[in-house]
């Protein structure tokens, strides 16, 4: 059988285990082949864009039927999650005397050297965005029950959900574990995007819930509201700003991109600024805010340091 | 920097605030307004069928992607304070259906197919290039080209792509041998692969973090 055919079965899921081992070896032999095949699917996956039989008013109703059940049934509903939640802890408890074996899967470590942010994407679908400076160690697969990575440096977590398997984050100084949610951790702070999380120092732990930050001084972890909306600016490249002071403006400038504002002109610092800058150069940036503000002059005395006038 | 190039930074700034405010504004209302129907309604509206077709992509049984889907809306409903957080509801779904998916490929060894080494090997390859919104290019030309094929040539392949069906079904329709409709298949996507190859991307896509981009 040729090649262009076991495509063909493939993409019709007709092939059988022998066939499709004989296409991977062709696939993998070199690029040219491989360039082939991926072509074949993209043709294959743009036709089935036009496919409309799956049913979206159908769908739909089914859903709706389902979370009316769900919703007529909310007290019980949470009774037992109630329930469940305590058998969970208990079970989790007593599973951690018997499931204490170490792991026997290859350890990596991905340092991100580069400018750019660096993305993991572990062998459960969990991704892990690493800032400039940033490590990762973590296996190469996991093991059924037990998910747990080491990192330095700042970076973001987006776990997949898994119930049975718990995601630890840790560092030197705190461990953070997870049941599916997205988080940026770095030495000093955690910092919770959405979902429930569980973060321990040496000398106390605290849950955080979305939208709330910890922070690491001293060996104690305190929580408080995260008011900084731009923290995650380093993974999305957007800065958010809403009626926000100059002198926040230019903290958040700092961070992101690495440089130093010193403002002379005190009178800038009560001024506000409402705008969004998505993957905007420094000199852009700047450039924009002086044209909402054409009395700040910007001096740079190098190529990181600028007095604001 | 001189005075022109200073207006036209100004006027993408302008335009620049006024698109982001926008399109946030448009997806994020119902959610900030807890009208938590209309979010939903939304999501089966416009975006059900491409997420099937996408889940579909990665697993062969149709009835399995669709239940999938479904799994992730009801998941996302049951955490719906969550979604205040989301900055695309959009790219945030078909992430998520990727997600699940090779996933539930992984971990699902029920099904024979999910235990082959070779098979989810293909997948794997094959994830990274499938791309989940239209590519409007592209797809114009595939439908072009597909009108130039030979007649059964055509037919066989719209009937295996556009109304899903299996090869035998198609087989037993034409009345033709399951190897004469594998060999339209191929003869279509060999035709089809060699007249637009040069509208397709097979170098390992980045991470795309930029969220709008042909707004500058």
């Amino acid at each position: 059988m040729n090649t262009e055919e076991l495509i063909t079965r493939y993409l019709t899921n007709e092939n059988s285990a022998q066939e499709n081992s004989m296409l991977l070896e062709w696939v993998i032999s070199n690029e040219a082949n491989k360039k082939e095949f991926i072509q074949a699917c993209q043709i294959w996956h743009n036709t089935s864009l036009l496919n409309s039989k799956f049913d979206k008013n159908k769908a739909y109703t089914s859903f709706a039927k389902t979370i009316a059940t769900k919703q007529a049934k909310g007290k019980t509903f949470s009774l037992w999650k109630t329930i469940s939640a305590v058998a969970a802890v208990a079970i989790l408890t007593i599973g951690i005397f018997f499931v204490l074996q170490p792991s026997n899967s290859n350890t990596l470590t991905v340092a991100n050297n580069s400018d750019a942010i660096k993305t993991i994407v572990l062998s459960d679908g969990s991704q892990i965005i690493l800032q400039k400076g940033a490590s990762l160690t973590y296996p190469e697969s996991f093991e059924s029950d037990n998910r747990s990575v080491s990192t330095t440096g700042t970076v973001f977590c987006s776990v997949t959900p898994n119930p049975n398997a718990p995601f630890v984050v840790s560092t030197n100084s705190l461990s953070v574990e997870v049941k599916g949610t997205s988080f940026e951790v770095s030495p000093s702070k955690v910092i919770v995007e959405s979902g429930v999380v569980e973060v321990t120092s040496q000398s106390n732990s605290i849950t955080l819930t979305k939208g709330e930050r910890v922070d690491l001084t001293d060996g104690i972890l305190s929580k408080s509201i995260n008011n900084d909306i731009n923290y995650a600016s380093w993974k999305t490249g957007i800065l958010y700003f809403n009626n926000t002071p100059l002198s926040t403006v230019f903290k958040d400038l700092e961070r992101h991109f690495n440089c130093r504002f010193t403002i002379t002109n005190k009178l800038l610092e009560s001024e506000k600024l409402t705008g969004t800058f998505e993957q905007q150069s420094l000199e852009n940036t700047l450039l924009m805010i002086q044209e909402v503000f054409p009395e700040i002059e910007f001096v740079s005395t190098n190529a990181s340091t600028f007095e604001v006038k | 920097m001189n005075r022109l190039k200073k207006i036209v930074y100004f006027q993408n700034f302008l335009k620049l605030r006024f698109f982001i405010n926008k399109i946030i504004l448009d997806q994020n209302t119902h959610i900030q307004n807890g009208n938590w129907d209309a979010v939903f309604e939304t999501i089966y509206a416009q975006y059900y069928t491409g997420l099937c077709t996408y889940a579909h992509s990665f697993i062969p049984d149709a009835d399995e992607a669709e239940e999938i889907v479904q799994g992730i809306i009801l998941k996302m409903w049951e955490q719906k304070e969550n979604l205040e957080n989301i900055i695309s509801l959009k790219s945030y779904l078909f992430r998520s259906v990727k997600n699940t998916c090779l996933n539930y490929i992984k971990h699902q060894k029920l099904e024979e197919r999910y235990r082959e080494k070779a098979w989810v090997e293909l997948k794997k390859i094959e994830s990274d290039f499938i791309d989940p919104y239209h590519n409007t290019e592209l797809e114009f030309q595939i439908t072009e080209a597909i009108k130039e094929l030979p007649e059964r040539c055509r037919e066989v392949f719209e009937m295996s792509r556009f109304e899903g069906k299996k090869n035998k079904e198609i087989s037993e329709h034409f009345d033709i041998s399951i190897k004469a409709v594998e060999a339209n298949i191929t003869r279509a996507l060999s035709t089809l692969r060699k007249k637009i190859s040069e509208y397709m991307q097979t170098e390992k896509p980045l991470v795309v973090l930029l969220i709008i981009s042909c707004i500058i």
